[in-house]
């Protein structure tokens, strides 16, 4: 290290490293030879600071610049130095000013990442990213990595590289101090340094952000009002609370609201509106024809009644969470098991759960502590909710997972915040908000929960599952009795056998099985190892009969010595030096520690050392037990249950991961950044499918993933990974088995060395004879057979040894019955017979996508929205804007997510009750009271009635988040019932209908016109629920690769005439005519569908195979009703369609064309009223006239 | 009463570009955003608009060569890799697709120069090599994925996550289109349907009116586009019906998108004779047929040369923007992407475009026509200058070319440059975003300025990002 006195203020950006120094002098660490001198600049850059090796630069220019900085600017540029001086103007400054003030200087149209490479104070203080250089360290600092280009996220210029020569030169300077001569004309040097925060954890520079002023600014953020209906002048035309504020406005602008509609319009209205589906000809009549004044009421309440309501406004809800089957992208792999939250949805619109609850279920369903459960089948409703989270694009096989992480976040965030709080958060992913109340840090903030929880297939009829593991659990207690007392009374006879395997003649008393004796000989002839339990045994045998008793004893004390030492090294190697064991199941006090369980098969705790594993008959009731540590088993209750165990979260210092695991039909999978979709290229490592019984070490070598977050998965469970390539070799009734996961450097597995069996003797007081050893064996087999009796044999300290005794007693047959025994082994058939019953009577598991806890963490703001460059922690926590600056802090352990929604729900929190009856609103009249019903932030529109909006939000809350309620006030208003024809004045002054002046003409949406189809043409299958109907595949679709998710087989075309939310949603394949007809790529929130007119519509309805077969239909259908003229088939299809007769004119129209076009088609006079197909033809025009898909 | 809206004789171009001009046809094809939209009196948005500024280009064609090809074995030649063949690779990797990285590959093509500009170009292009001099090859694209499907997002929508409007979808909402029977975006499918599906060419946020239009092979190119009726006069018959009943329930202008719902039908039905038209090939001379491979013995070049000489008479009828996807050889579905066998794998794509793509140049050219038509070659990324495994190359994002024909952009001109590997652009680093800046520039839109309100932000193709490459520009 060379140290150079350098004046001060040419050396001032060293002074962070020099804090204790006078402030007159500074010592510039590293080398700081003239540049001139050091042609060398490798052996410059190379050199580290001798007395300071900072672990983190940046922390230590924090606190260094805090210290120093203002005072040792304040010196000027002194002769001394004017090389270095010269050198940068004529080397470093021209290269900035030709390459980099376009975007970092006071000349830049807009400044990029906060730098300035014009202006000294500026620079030294840095951008976004902190200070640039490390005076005297190129190979720190960010600059010269940059113009370096090796790293592909930080490269500059950005378009292209500098010449080496420029690069360098800039090294050099860097290397060389980074001099930077004051120019007296700047106006004083060091004026504007002192006290500043050398970084900018904030609002980017330059950026005006004043939260609580955008707050205060804009309608959105401010309390709901409680406000009552006002007065109007037309006090008679109200029918409900809602009218006088349309009437209001609409006197203030000296309209009048639109005539009542007729009764044939409002019944379709109403249907439509509230089912999605016209009505039929049954009701349409019996409406017409009753006069009770609360006729329409009636209607109304049976439609809300009406299973169609939930499936409707299902689809509404759909499109808000970008409900999909599958995961789109290269693969568009499925999401198992997705219908199940379609259904949830469903069943939650026509149950009216209230929609505070099914926020909550939304958000932390997972998390309740009484979950709502289905009133049928008892299933858990809640945890269902949490499944929208995973309804975002899926990537495979990214080559940054971290990116892929943060995009499939901000999905997440973006879908979380418009659905529920119709607030842009995600436009805050890169920076502040730039036009709303909301900062960087929130959505930071946001991602920390999602950073918390994780993908999970979820348990749904987890009660019926966990009854049935108890009573597995019932029957293995008693089976542990009664298996531990046959194997106790085999044991009687152990010491008699011992003897005789060591003697050289016969046996000495007849009674013994030869055999058996044979089967001993052969075990212990086996045992060589001092670690053996029966170490000691062999040992004292090999002394032969004939021994001294002092020989013997220190035989003994040999042997005794042995043991002790080998149980020292075993304790030893317990742990190696710098590896980090992740699964501790032995040191959990209880429970599986830290690690996180789900269903049933893993029981609620590992199995200890000491414990058994179940045989499968009276001849073997033990199969063995456990020992080398606590396991956790998914087996130990029955291969039959399913289960699976996650680690915590990690980070990935190590390069290797060891695992300790023997299994049947399982996998073990290693979960990075949330990324669960392993698979080839790149991941395939990721997994080991376990199919051996035999435990051993797997490595898994992430070298790749270094410094990532991770966790590990053991599942025994068929269900699939979230895509469905589910791995071979995987099946319902396998197990899996754990002891240790142990993170490494070395790619070696630990060593194991397991605790000396022989300590069961080896502690024992006085052994003088062979006899007196094999009554110990014997002994101890007999107490410990007797404690495991009685369940206590685990807790013993020796129970190790103990185990792996009994355990070899027991895998040599040694405990077998004896040849030609008699045993009364009733007990332990009918408990085995119990058994195999209990077993074949699992439920069969229910699952579906879900969310649930991991380990709680927070992100860093990632600056500019860039993962790679973390700035501050940003603490979970809702937008400060909605709850405040101090927040709790969230829970240590877990997500937080129910803390999060309960925040949401606070009656503080404006936006949730407004958002959402504004939807209902919206849904109901064509157009939302706020028409950017995903936006109340500045960008979008603000709400043309803010009093009706607050006076429903109030009133929905009242009304304890009734859906069903809200609607229902909705559509029995008078301005519901307005008609929708066209008013020249009114139309002229309100051109835009903001003010409802006459109800909207709207087309249909998608769904609807084909469900309409279906059901005019008599094709509907009105079946609920259930797995998705497979899209069918039109040629185009056809034209795709199976290798990107092209389903092998197509659905039906007419979905099996059900209705369209019932029709599976593949990302890559959607349903062309509901595409032609603007249902929403399922990409993020979609409030408010677009309407557009294509011809793709028009070629649909008047070609489509789809149409043109239900239009068959249904004239088939018309044609099978007896009696039917034309003319009463014309009308008959007229009510079915549009709900009302033809006029006059549109029958003598029909009539005409009947006459045309069948002699046309060349239909005889006398078959014009049969011929399906002239009548499909007529049913095909219907279909097509703009009233069959435009509600009036 | 005679259905006048029906016109089953084809009407003339001269015919549709007056009713497009301000009449029907361009209120048959508005977009409605609900009805708050009636007062803004903006344009309908598909009538042609006028462009931000003169246009270089009035069309595009976008010939994509799905699956990434290799820069370095068509038109970026690097000595280096034949010096150091076999040899490691001496720059630091980055991760890769497969992470299967072998040795520095030499290009087993031989490179020559051609035309006035000599530029080079490998043997797998010699008819597209005859062209060079109406090239502007960019040789220092970027990208920012190394997968497939994001890659794709990202070329075809600036995004590289699925759903986002396509650049077709954008330029034809910027521009609209100039014909009135046909769509603004269509994408011809020679025969693979790209990794990422068609959200590759959907309009997003955009109105569905932007969609790409997906046209096959054949006669019945477009989905429904086929009447069902096996007579013309059985469906007249049934249109005018329609047409009847329509005006018996609600009378003429009572609302205008029923209004505008009742007249997409007459573009729907011009549509059912307008495609079989333009896709026929029955018109062309023997000679063009020959120029463009129509009857090569390769299938796959057979479908490429009628994907592009299709293309040509698409934007003859006025289409904004066009796009190609490749042919695909029968159970090989990997395009241009050569994890293995790199020799054969490019030998069989380029010899099914490269006569196809020069006779598109050169046709265009003797018509007049590549003036003002911009014809784009891109893939998502490049390729590896190190092998994959011994005979294959990965997925490279961090340097390969383009190049772009026609349109006002230079001719006979390199733009950029890679390192001397041919692994990472070092000279005018281009991005996606630039490129398509450059292409809204040439059609006469500031992309800054063409934008969509969508999820609270004012959305663009280029997003915060885009430089017009002015050295591409003629």
């Amino acid at each position: 290290m060379t140290i150079t006195d350098v004046p001060c203020d040419n050396a001032w950006f060293a002074a962070p490293f020099a804090p204790w120094l006078a402030p007159s002098r500074q010592i510039t660490m590293g080398p700081v030879r003239q540049a001139q001198d050091r042609p060398d600049h490798d052996a410059t850059m190379t050199q580290r600071p001798a007395r300071l090796r900072p672990s983190s630069w940046r922390a230590l220019l924090l606190v260094g610049a805090v210290l120093s900085i203002s005072r040792c600017v304040l010196a000027r540029s002194s002769p001394a130095d004017s090389t270095n001086a010269d050198f940068f103007e004529t080397r470093v400054r021209p290269i900035f000013a030709e390459h980099c003030y376009k975007c970092h200087s006071s000349r830049a149209e807009k400044l990029k990442g906060g730098l300035r490479l014009d202006d000294r104070d500026a620079f030294a203080k840095g951008g976004e990213s902190g200070p640039e250089i490390v005076p005297g360290h190129p190979e720190n600092s960010r600059l010269i990595e940059a113009i370096g280009y090796q790293n592909p996220d930080l490269q500059m210029p950005p378009k292209t590289r500098l010449p080496p020569d420029q690069v360098a030169d800039l090294s050099r300077w860097v290397a060389t101090g980074a001099v930077w001569p004051v120019r007296l004309a700047q106006g004083g040097p060091g004026t504007t340094s002192a006290g500043q925060q050398p970084r900018a954890a904030q609002a980017p520079a330059g950026v005006a952000f004043d939260l609580q002023a955008r707050r205060a600014a804009h309608w959105a953020w401010q309390p709901i009002r409680r406000v009552q209906p006002p007065a109007v002048v037309h006090g008679d035309w109200p029918r409900g609370p809602i009218d006088p504020f349309i009437l209001a406005r609409l006197e203030q602008q000296g309209l009048t609201p639109a005539a009542d509609c007729d009764r044939r319009t409002i019944i379709r209205r109403a249907s439509f509106v509230i089912t999605g589906l016209p009505a039929t000809p049954q009701d349409v009549e019996a409406f017409v024809a009753d006069d009770a004044p609360d006729a329409f009421a009636k209607v109304v309440d049976r439609l809300l009644a009406s299973p169609r309501f939930g499936e409707h406004w299902a689809r509404h809800w759909m499109d808000l969470v970008r409900y999909s089957d599958t995961l789109g992208n290269e693969a568009d792999a499925s999401i198992p098991n997705a219908w199940q939250y379609r259904d949830y949805v469903i069943r939650a619109f026509n149950a009216d759960i209230p929609y505070d609850q099914f926020v909550t279920e939304h958000i932390a369903g997972d998390l309740l502590g009484h979950p709502r459960r289905d009133p049928d089948c008892r299933s858990n409703e809640s945890i269902i909710g949490t499944g929208f989270f995973w309804m975002n694009e899926g990537k495979r096989s990214p080559v940054d997972v971290r990116q892929a992480e943060a995009d499939c976040f901000d999905n997440k965030i973006d879908v979380l915040c418009k659905t529920f709080l119709g607030l842009t958060v995600s436009c805050a992913r890169c920076h502040d908000h730039k036009f709303d109340a909301i900062t960087q840090r929130d959505y930071y903030a946001l991602y920390g929960y999602l950073k918390s929880s994780r993908y999970t297939q979820a348990l749904l009829n987890r009660a019926e599952l966990d009854a049935h593991a108890d009573e597995l659990s019932a029957i293995r207690e008693r089976l542990r009795g009664a298996a531990a007392a046959v194997l106790a009374d085999r044991a009687a006879s152990l010491s008699s056998y011992l003897m005789a395997s060591g003697a050289q003649a016969g046996p000495a008393d007849d009674r013994l099985s030869p055999q058996r004796i044979a089967q001993w000989r052969n075990s212990l002839h086996a045992v060589s190892d001092v670690g053996h339990p029966m170490y000691p045994w062999v040992k004292m045998a090999s002394l032969g009969a004939g021994v001294s008793q002092e020989a013997a004893a220190t035989q003994w004390r040999g042997i005794a010595g042995q043991v002790t030492k080998r149980e020292a090294e075993a304790t030893a190697s317990q742990r190696r030096e710098g590896d980090i064991e992740l699964a501790q199941f032995g040191d959990a006090s209880s429970g599986f520690g830290g690690w996180f369980v789900e269903d049933q098969a893993f029981g609620p705790a590992p199995c200890r050392p000491g414990d058994f594993l179940a045989g499968d008959s009276p001849r073997h009731p033990i199969q063995t037990l456990f020992r080398d540590g606590a396991w956790a088993h998914s087996g130990y209750l029955s291969r039959r249950l399913q289960g699976t165990l996650r680690s915590p979260t990690v980070t990935l210092d190590h390069r290797y991961l060891h695992v300790f695991a023997a299994g049947r039909q399982a996998r073990v999978n290693v979960n990075i950044e949330h990324f669960v979709m392993i698979q080839s290229p790149l991941y395939e490592s990721l997994r080991w499918v376990v199919n051996d019984d035999g435990a051993r070490w797997h490595t898994f070598d992430l070298g790749m993933w270094k410094g990532c977050r991770a966790y590990i998965e053991f599942a025994d469970t068929t269900t699939p990974d979230l895509h469905d390539t589910a791995p071979a070799g995987i099946g319902a009734d396998g197990y899996v088995a754990v002891s240790r996961a142990v993170l490494s450097d070395r790619n070696d597995p630990p060593p194991r060395i397991g605790l000396p069996g022989g300590s069961i003797v080896t502690g024992i007081q006085r052994i003088d004879s062979l006899q007196s050893l094999a009554d110990a064996y014997q002994r101890v087999a007999v107490e410990s057979l007797q404690a495991l009796e009685t369940g206590e044999l685990s807790a013993r300290p020796d129970a190790e040894a103990r185990a792996s005794y009994l355990s070899w007693l027991i895998e040599n047959g040694l405990l077998d019955p004896l040849p030609g025994a008699k045993e009364d082994t009733q007990r332990l058939e009918t408990i085995f017979n119990d058994r195999r019953d209990a077993e074949s009577r699992r439920p069969e598991p229910e699952r579906a996508p879900a969310t649930i806890d991991g380990t709680a963490e927070d992100e860093h703001v990632f600056i500019r929205g860039n993962h790679a460059n973390p700035g501050p922690l940003a603490p979970r926590r809702l937008p400060e804007a909605i709850a405040g600056d101090s927040q709790p802090p969230a829970p240590a352990t877990g997500s937080g997510r129910l803390d999060l929604a309960r925040r949401l729900l606070d009656p503080s929190d404006p936006f949730v009750p407004r958002v959402m009856v504004n939807r209902v609103w919206y849904h109901v009249f064509g157009r939302g009271i706020v028409p950017t019903v995903d936006n109340f932030g500045a960008l979008g529109e603000p709400p043309t009635h803010p009093e009706l909006l607050d006076f429903l939000a109030t009133r929905f809350v009242e009304e304890k988040w009734s859906v069903k309620k809200l609607i229902r006030e909705m559509v029995l208003s008078r301005t519901f019932a307005m008609s929708s024809a066209g008013r020249g004045e009114a139309d002229s002054v309100d051109p835009d209908n903001r003010l409802f002046h006459r109800m909207p003409v709207r087309r249909l949406e998608a769904e609807s016109i084909r469900d309409e189809i279906l059901q005019v043409s008599g094709r509907i299958d009105l079946r609920m629920y259930g797995p998705g109907v497979e899209v069918f595949l039109t040629p185009e679709m056809q034209a795709y690769v199976e290798a990107y998710g092209k389903p092998a087989h197509g659905g039906p075309l007419d979905g099996a005439g059900r209705r369209s939310v019932y029709l599976t949603v593949r990302r890559n394949f959607l349903t062309p005519m509901l595409v032609a007809f603007d249902a929403p790529p399922p990409l993020s929130t979609v409030g408010r569908r677009t309407v557009s007119n294509v011809p793709a519509q028009a070629l649909t309805m008047m070609n489509d195979p789809f149409v043109a077969e239900q239009a068959g239909v249904w004239a088939r259908s018309v044609l099978a009703m007896p009696g039917l003229s034309e003319e009463a088939c014309i009308r008959r299809m007229y009510v079915e369609a549009f709900a009302r007769p033809p006029s006059a004119a549109e029958l003598s129209d029909v009539l005409t064309f009947l006459d045309e076009h069948g002699k046309e088609l060349g239909v005889p006079p006398d078959r014009r009223a049969s011929d399906p197909r002239l009548w499909a033809d007529v049913a095909h025009v219907l279909m097509n006239l703009k009233e069959f898909i435009f509600i009036h | 009463m005679h259905c006048r809206r029906f016109l089953s004789a084809p009407i003339s171009r001269r015919q549709m570009l007056a009713q497009s001009a301000g009449g029907f046809g361009a209120v048959a094809l508005a977009a409605m955003l609900a009805t708050e939209q009636r007062s803004s009196a903006a344009p309908a948005p598909f009538a042609p608009h006028l462009p931000h500024f003169p246009a270089r280009a009035r069309n595009v064609i976008f010939l994509y060569m799905e699956g990434g090809v290799s820069h370095v074995d068509t038109f970026d030649p690097k000595p280096l890799l034949d010096k150091e063949n076999g040899q490691p690779f001496k720059m630091k990797a980055e991760p890769t697709q497969f992470n299967n990285n072998g040795n520095t590959l030499a290009s087993p093509w031989k490179f020559r120069r051609y035309g006035q500009s000599g530029i080079p170009v490998s043997e797998l292009f010699p008819h597209v090599a005859k062209c060079v001099d109406s090239l502007s090859i960019i040789r220092s694209m970027t990208s920012g994925f190394s997968e497939h499907a994001a890659a794709n997002y990202f070329l075809h929508t600036g995004t590289g996550q699925q759903g986002r409007p396509s650049m077709g979808s954008w330029a034809a909402y910027g521009l609209g289109s100039i014909g009135q029977d046909l769509p603004a975006f269509i994408v011809l499918n020679s025969g693979k349907m790209p990794i990422g599906g068609p959200d590759n060419f959907n309009s997003g946020f955009l109105p569905a009116t932007y969609q790409g239009s997906i046209f096959r092979g054949g006669a019945t190119a477009v989905a429904n586009v086929a009447p069902l009726e096996p007579r013309p006069r059985l469906q007249l018959d049934k249109l005018k019906l329609m047409r009847r009943l329509d005006a018996d329930a609600s009378p003429t202008g009572e609302d205008r998108q029923v209004e505008s719902a009742i007249a997409n039908y007459e573009m729907a039905f011009r549509m059912q004779s307008a495609v079989p038209d333009v896709m026929s090939l029955a018109g062309e001379s023997a000679a063009t047929q020959e120029l463009y491979g129509i009857g090569s013995a390769t299938p796959m070049t057979r479908a490429y040369a009628e994907s592009c000489l299709r293309a040509r008479r698409l934007i003859e009828r006025g289409v904004r923007f066009v796009e190609l996807t490749v042919p695909v050889y029968p159970g090989d579905p990997d395009t241009w992407d050569a994890h293995g066998n790199l020799r054969k794998n490019h030998e069989a794509n380029s010899l099914a475009v490269d006569q196809p793509i020069a006779a598109l140049l050169t046709d265009l050219k003797s018509r007049g026509l590549l003036d003002e038509t911009l014809v784009v070659w891109a893939s998502e990324f490049g390729r590896t200058p190190f092998a994959q495994g011994s005979d294959g190359r990965d997925h490279n994002p961090f340097g390969f070319t383009i190049w772009m024909a026609g349109g006002g952009t230079k001719p006979g001109n390199i733009y950029g440059a890679t390192d001397e590997y041919g692994y990472k652009a070092v000279e005018n680093k281009c991005e996606i975003y630039d490129l398509h800046a450059t292409m809204l520039h040439l059609l006469g839109i500031d992309h800054k300025r063409l934008t969509y309100r969508w999820g609270g932000r004012d959305m663009r193709l280029t997003d915060v990002h885009g430089e017009i490459l002015t050295g591409v520009l003629a």
